[in-house]
């Protein structure tokens, strides 16, 4: 039997930096901001992937793309936060796939750091949050951003006014 | 450049740096210069009067200054060197480029990000109970940001809160109980030496609002950089600005010292070097009254090194602005002289000054010789 090839769709140009972070106007309430930081490797295919199947991406979600999620050091999440992100999401690959070794671990260590300061600051811990995937899994993180989003509107705009 | 708001015309106008007469001693009292970068006020001078800013030798000048005004107090013409950095700061980043930061610019995101009116902090989770303070009154114990050094530089294992707990500990001993916020806001003197002219305005307003709303009229502080913002920045850019700053030794001077309280001192038997910090090296009073105060703790034997006081130099690193290779050996070099003073202990005055040192000494080994405390802690230990 011959082997069928199935094409699937061209997949969707991946967002390019400067894209303007719109949000999704919901009549004059507020647009939530959310920020995720995607891993080069697993995270970016699921992301690549969520567009050749078509699944829509959310309009909050603004995506930075990284080497590793290791690179997001609490610099930048603070950073994040304090130009007004509602929540922040740093997205790696799974522990054990990593291809710096460390990646998902430093992300870790760096979003309890972070979380200790958010602590200070008086902003809920739930506002960031660190996510896996392996390559194939488009369909979760397409669920999960959009579990997040809706989480970040269950909380409400963030007090820093983020100028 | 052309949406900055200062015009380098008026920078240098202000800054007096026409009054230069080439005499070069701003480059003999530069710490950075001694240890070897190849760093000239004047030659910035003469490059920014001919080619402007856009050169790289002063793009790198400008970042790699400590602006800790040594060079200030030596010129003899009265050139306001740091300030002429801090404006050529300013319109780096009005032109909209970023600054060359420590710690990723983390610490000054901390600061913008208290600038907003919103915010509920929740950083007196270190208050221990048996300390009294009031949520109205008159004196208020400005803790600065030494809560959210202990968080973010947990690493070092230093403890800079302990200093907030002592002060608070000796202003209960002098019979003052002080307000202290649960919603202070840093006072922005890293911001302001950083450049960020419009988010220190910001974060200035915020503050004094916050304090006033309290009633206070003085604030006791433990930090000199926190002293030296209050007392010289907040007049200049809040015109209603009415609060009185103190440094915590002029308030222990006043009332244990000089007053009639009854004090008894502990004898520590330690050798203790000074490390002064370069924003209370403006307020010489206050560095005496440090001096007056430690030499009051029997048994205790101050040894003073040729870098103290007046010669004060930086302890590397200034306004979270590059750290780097020279900062290392400003410190190296500080850690060293004290050894060789034979002292076992570095009292510094400012908490920064703790954390640069206390990473040098992790760093490169210097931990089993050395200690280093903070003036106040040093105070609280032989306080009875």
């Amino acid at each position: 039997m011959k082997h069928k090839i199935k094409f699937s769709p061209p997949p969707s140009p991946p967002p390019s930096r400067g894209r303007v972070w719109e949000g999704v106007k919901k009549g004059n309430s507020y647009t939530i901001k959310v920020l995720a930081f995607l891993c080069n490797w697993a995270p970016w295919s699921c992301y690549t992937g969520m567009g050749e199947l078509g699944m829509p991406i959310p309009g909050e979600v603004n995506v930075i793309r990284v080497m590793c999620a290791g690179r997001v050091n609490t610099a930048l999440l603070l950073k994040a936060f304090e130009k007004g992100a509602d929540g922040v999401l740093i997205v790696g690959c799974r522990i054990d796939n990593c291809q710096n070794g460390t990646g998902p671990e430093v992300a870790l260590k760096n979003i309890e750091h972070t979380y200790e300061i958010l602590n200070l600051l008086g902003l809920k811990k739930e506002r960031l949050q660190f996510k896996y995937y392996l390559a194939h899994e488009s369909e979760k993180l397409s669920s999960d951003l959009h579990e997040f989003v809706k989480r970040i509107e269950g909380l409400g705009q963030t007090p820093i006014s983020g100028k | 450049m052309s949406n900055s708001n200062k015009s380098l015309t008026l920078i240098i106008k202000e800054s007096g740096i026409y009054q230069c007469l080439d005499c070069g001693k701003c480059t003999g009292a530069c710490p950075i210069a001694e240890t070897g970068k190849a760093f000239s006020p004047r030659l910035a001078a003469n490059k920014i009067i001919e080619k402007g800013d856009n050169d790289p030798y002063v793009q790198e000048f400008i970042w790699a200054c400590l602006t800790c005004g040594r060079c200030d107090g030596r010129c003899p013409s009265g050139v306001k060197f740091s300030d002429f950095v801090r404006m050529l700061r300013e319109r780096w980043i009005d032109s909209g480029k970023s600054g060359i930061y420590s710690h990723g610019g983390a610490m000054l995101s901390l600061m913008r990000m208290m600038s907003s009116p919103g915010i509920r902090q929740n950083r007196l989770g270190f208050l221990p109970p048996e300390i009294k303070t009031q949520s109205r009154g008159k004196v208020l114990y400005f803790v600065g940001c030494l809560p959210y050094f202990d968080v973010f530089f947990k690493n070092l294992d230093l403890h800079t809160v302990q200093i907030a707990k002592d002060s608070l500990k000796i202003l209960n001993h002098c019979n003052i109980e002080p307000v202290v916020l649960d919603d202070e806001r840093c006072c922005g003197h890293d911001l302001f030496w950083a450049g960020d002219q419009k988010g220190f305005a910001r974060l200035a307003k915020e503050s004094y609002e916050e304090i006033k709303d309290h009633g206070v009229e003085e604030i006791i502080t433990s930090c000199p950089e926190c002293l030296y913002t209050f007392k010289e920045i907040f007049p200049k850019v809040l015109q209603n600005f009415d609060l009185r700053a103190t440094h915590i030794y002029e308030s222990i001077d006043r009332e244990l010292i000089s007053g009639n309280n009854s004090l008894s001192l502990k004898p520590l038997p330690l050798q203790v070097t000074f490390k002064d910090s370069c924003r209370l090296s403006h307020y010489r009073d206050v560095s005496q009254i440090f001096r007056k105060l430690l030499g009051q703790i029997p048994r205790l034997n101050i040894r003073e090194t040729p870098d103290s006081e007046i010669g004060n130099i930086c302890c590397g690193t200034s306004a979270w602005v590059g750290c780097g290779e020279h900062s290392k050996k400003i410190q190296i070099k500080r850690l060293k002289e004290t050894i060789a003073a034979g002292s076992q202990l570095l009292v510094s005055s400012c908490p920064k000054c703790l954390i640069h040192l206390q990473c040098t000494m992790n760093d490169f080994g210097y931990n089993e010789r050395l200690k280093i405390k903070d003036a106040v802690s040093l105070f609280a230990d032989a306080l009875e």
